[in-house]
């Protein structure tokens, strides 16, 4: 299949994903971008912009094993991983079998996963970095494809366990939910605050469908020059002390250019532009940098700094 | 040889032609540039070879060393970005490839020489040159010249001397060469006639000291002959005379002599 006959059957999801979801268009391609690079996304947004519905939405255009996790700090990593459950068997005996918790499926939403604990959020982090889970001696493999789209709001800081930059780190995407315009939000009053028909969605891709597409994001050829634009950028936000003070890793240029090929992908196109790269830049970064006291006094959040890392 | 490598080789080869053209064209306009001040300046015009070369060589080099794909998509659009994609990754070989390959290949059929030409900028430099030439030929053939460089050098070193110098003297040599009729100089300027000339000598202005003037000494010069010069006797002369006979001829030789 040619990147032009991928486009027009991403098209067709986009189109899908229209009919429920109104406007953040951006926020559905990141979405996208993260499942044809075989990662996950952290989204972020303030309550009521459609974090949930998004990843939802996604979930029934893909023909995929969808499960939600509703994160709270009395969630416990069983919760999440499973447990061992005794079992009776016939004449009298018993044993112990595995009962798989939510993890065990190809897509998973993790809501406000900063509401989760530490110790929580690590067993999902440690599943969704070795795409395998241990539960006492047996290690049990999880199905692929393999994604978690995770939510958290920036504000109702309170009880929340803000995730650690090092486990940040594993999600490929930062996706902020933005909110919509004047005339989209009158589309989702129209929508939403009258009485119509619900959407029924159909799956646009199977499983086998979303893993050819992962092989070609990978087979997207990238020139050298875009290459070292992207490490010379990384690098940069590691030299720059005045606005960061920690830059990213080399995760984030293996993950840009990943993502920089997606993005081409969903475009139809059989190579990598500076473009894909600049547009890519805002979420595979934002969560990976920590900006200078300095930075934070002149009003400058992640995006900034981007911006002024990219001119 | 794939279709793609062979593509970008042409395209390679064609832009260096095209750079080397356009950087001899901009050496032609530095050699006539120089050529033409060097004449104002009275100074071999073949000497303007010597910028030429230097242009020619520094700039040529830079420009050679800036051919490069991104060169060639800043003057073909339609490749922009592709075209270094495809030369980065010829060696792969996968469908996404393939269809990126077969695009640019599609795209450089409709790649023209024109497209690496400079159109305005090459009317431009034609014009200049042209330009350049005229005034060369027009000022060489009425021999019209801003300053002299001989007269120049004599005006600064007169100037650093304050007096004169010794170019001077290289000068009037040089007006006698030019075809004046005399060697003494024009009438006019130096006229001797039969007036008798009363010359001293200033004792106490000159640098002599009569007390130490001696007479003049008398060398005595020995003759002092190389030492491959030497007379011999030839066997030739060696004849076989008997005594009797070698003391008639003597008397003879004495009589007519006269000798006692």
């Amino acid at each position: 299949m040619q990147p032009a006959e991928v486009k027009v059957h991403l098209d067709h999801l986009f189109k899908g994903a229209k009919q429920v979801i109104v406007g953040q268009e951006e926020v559905l391609k990141q979405i996208l971008v993260a499942i044809l690079c075989d990662s996950h996304a952290l989204l972020e947004g303030y309550p009521g912009l459609a974090k949930t519905l998004a990843v939802r939405t996604v979930a029934s255009l893909l023909d995929l094993k969808f499960s939600r996790i509703q994160n709270t700090p009395d969630l416990m990593p069983s919760d999440i991983i499973g447990t061992s459950i005794l079992e009776e068997k016939g004449h009298g005996t018993r044993e112990f079998k595995f009962q798989e918790g939510p993890i065990f499926a190809n897509l998973v939403l993790a809501d406000e996963i900063n509401r989760a604990t530490p110790k929580t959020q690590s067993a999902l982090l440690e599943a969704m970095q070795e795409k395998q889970v241990t539960v006492g001696t047996k290690t049990y493999k999880l199905d692929r494809p393999f994604f978690v789209l995770a939510t958290q709001n920036p504000i109702e800081q309170e009880g929340t366990f803000p995730l650690p930059e090092a486990q940040s780190d594993r999600f490929l995407l930062k996706i902020k939910t933005e909110y919509p315009s004047f005339s989209e939000e009158m589309e989702i009053v129209n929508q939403y605050a009258e009485e119509s028909a619900s959407v029924v969605l159909k799956p646009v891709l199977k499983k086998d469908h979303i893993a050819y597409l992962q092989k070609l994001t990978r087979q997207i050829p990238i020139s050298n020059d875009l290459k070292k634009y992207v490490v010379d950028l990384i690098a940069r936000t590691r030299q720059k002390k005045d606005l960061l003070q920690y830059g990213a890793s080399p995760r984030a240029s293996i993950g840009l250019v990943l993502a920089a090929k997606a993005h081409a992908l969903i475009h139809g196109r059989n190579y990598v532009s500076k473009e894909d790269v600049h547009k890519m830049a805002y979420p595979v970064l934002r969560h990976r940098i920590i900006l200078s006291f300095e930075a934070e006094r002149n009003n400058m959040n992640e995006d900034d700094v981007i911006t002024a890392l990219l001119k | 040889m794939k279709a793609i490598v062979r593509a970008l080789l042409e395209i390679k080869k064609l832009v260096f032609f095209i750079t080397v053209l356009t950087n001899f064209i901009n050496s032609v306009i530095v050699f006539l540039v120089f050529c033409f001040i060097f004449i104002m300046l009275k100074i071999p015009g073949y000497y303007a070879v010597i910028p030429f070369l230097l242009h020619f060589m520094i700039y040529g080099r830079k420009r050679i060393k800036g051919i490069n794909y991104r060169y060639v998509e800043s003057r073909v659009p339609a490749l922009r970005e592709r075209l270094r994609t495809a030369a980065d990754n010829w060696d792969k070989e996968n469908e996404v490839v393939n269809s990126l390959n077969r695009d640019v290949l599609a795209e450089m059929k409709h790649v023209k020489t024109g497209a690496f030409l400079d159109d305005k900028g090459l009317v431009v430099k034609m014009l200049t040159i042209s330009l350049l030439s005229i005034i060369i030929i027009l000022s060489s053939a009425a021999d019209f010249a801003i300053i002299g460089w001989k007269d120049a050098v004599k005006g600064i070193d007169n100037a650093l001397s304050g007096g004169e110098s010794i170019y001077q003297n290289l000068t009037e040599i040089e007006i006698y060469d030019e075809g004046d009729e005399d060697i003494f100089g024009k009438d006019s300027i130096a006229e001797l006639g039969l007036d008798e000339l009363d010359l001293k000598l200033d004792t106490a202005a000159s640098g002599v000291n009569i007390n130490k003037v001696k007479d003049t000494e008398e060398k005595e010069f020995g003759t002092v002959f190389p030492k491959d010069i030497y007379a011999t006797s030839d066997s030739s002369y060696n004849e076989k005379i008997s005594k009797e006979n070698q003391e008639i001829v003597k008397k003879y030789y004495e009589q007519i002599t006269g000798a006692d």
